[in-house]
């Protein structure tokens, strides 16, 4: 897993770097309860502003996680976002895939708390 | 160099300013969104645009027709961000992007790739 070290090497640049994966670290349990929160809402009935912030939010973090080195947050976030765009393109929801998006959730939960722990670990050690 | 960067994400445009300003001293002027975007690449004449292809509200291939159809940008280099998975090479072709820069990048060669699809010379 790449930290914030990584990039750069030692010097001036090392604290600015450091600084923006901490933002990104603490912003990540915000962007799992909007998507926690835009399920809930699918679950009531289909929304499609709620089926977009579901999308998008889980398609923009597939994007953005691996250059912050985490990669492990990458294969749920794909997975979610390839379930919203089938959702907000078709206009509707189905039950089983609404399944799948639960149990995905959970793991992208695991997932960051996981990244979280490691990075905190090495920014303390 | 100076460059405008377009994407919705606050911590990749973070990241894609502290690379490109510390790694190549470019002076990178980020936006949120479309509509930002274009009014940053108007009022600073860029020597590349980078912009995310997939964005709310206006995405990233309308950007590039506006900014392209426009004679006072037209001539700005565009560089699309993307994942592999929703690349449209046709797309990118019609809109006459410079080029692609795939998720994940290495932010510490950004400014090679860059120089390099809008034709420039590596460092």
């Amino acid at each position: 897993m790449k930290t914030s070290t990584d990039y750069f090497g030692a010097g001036e640049g090392d604290e600015l770097i450091a600084e923006i994966f901490k933002e990104f670290r603490e912003g990540l349990p915000e962007r799992v309860d909007t998507i926690r929160s835009s399920l809930e809402a699918l679950a009531d009935g289909y929304d499609a502003e709620a089926a977009e912030l579901f999308y998008r939010t889980a398609h923009t973090l597939k994007g953005t996680a691996p250059s912050f080195g985490a990669d492990g947050l990458v294969a749920p976030s794909a997975v979610l976002a390839e379930i919203g765009k089938r959702w907000y393109e078709s206009g509707e929801l189905d039950a089983k895939s609404a399944t799948v998006a639960l149990e995905e959730v959970e793991q992208l939960s695991i997932a960051v708390q996981e990244y979280i722990t490691e990075m905190e670990g090495k920014a303390a050690g | 160099m100076r460059v405008v960067l377009i994407d919705d994400d606050p911590d990749l445009r973070k990241l894609v300013k502290l690379a490109l300003e510390f790694t190549a001293g470019w002076e990178v002027t980020a936006a949120p969104d479309g509509v930002e975007g274009i009014e940053a690449v108007r009022r600073v004449k860029p020597d590349v645009a980078v912009v995310d292809y997939m964005m709310p509200g206006m995405d990233g291939y309308e950007v590039c027709q506006r900014l392209k159809s426009d004679p006072d940008t037209a001539d700005v280099p565009l560089v699309f961000l993307t994942a592999r998975k929703e690349l449209d090479e046709a797309k990118v072709q019609e809109v006459g992007a410079a080029g692609v820069v795939v998720k994940p990048f290495d932010p510490e060669h950004l400014a090679d790739q860059l120089r390099e699809l809008c034709g420039g010379e590596e460092t």
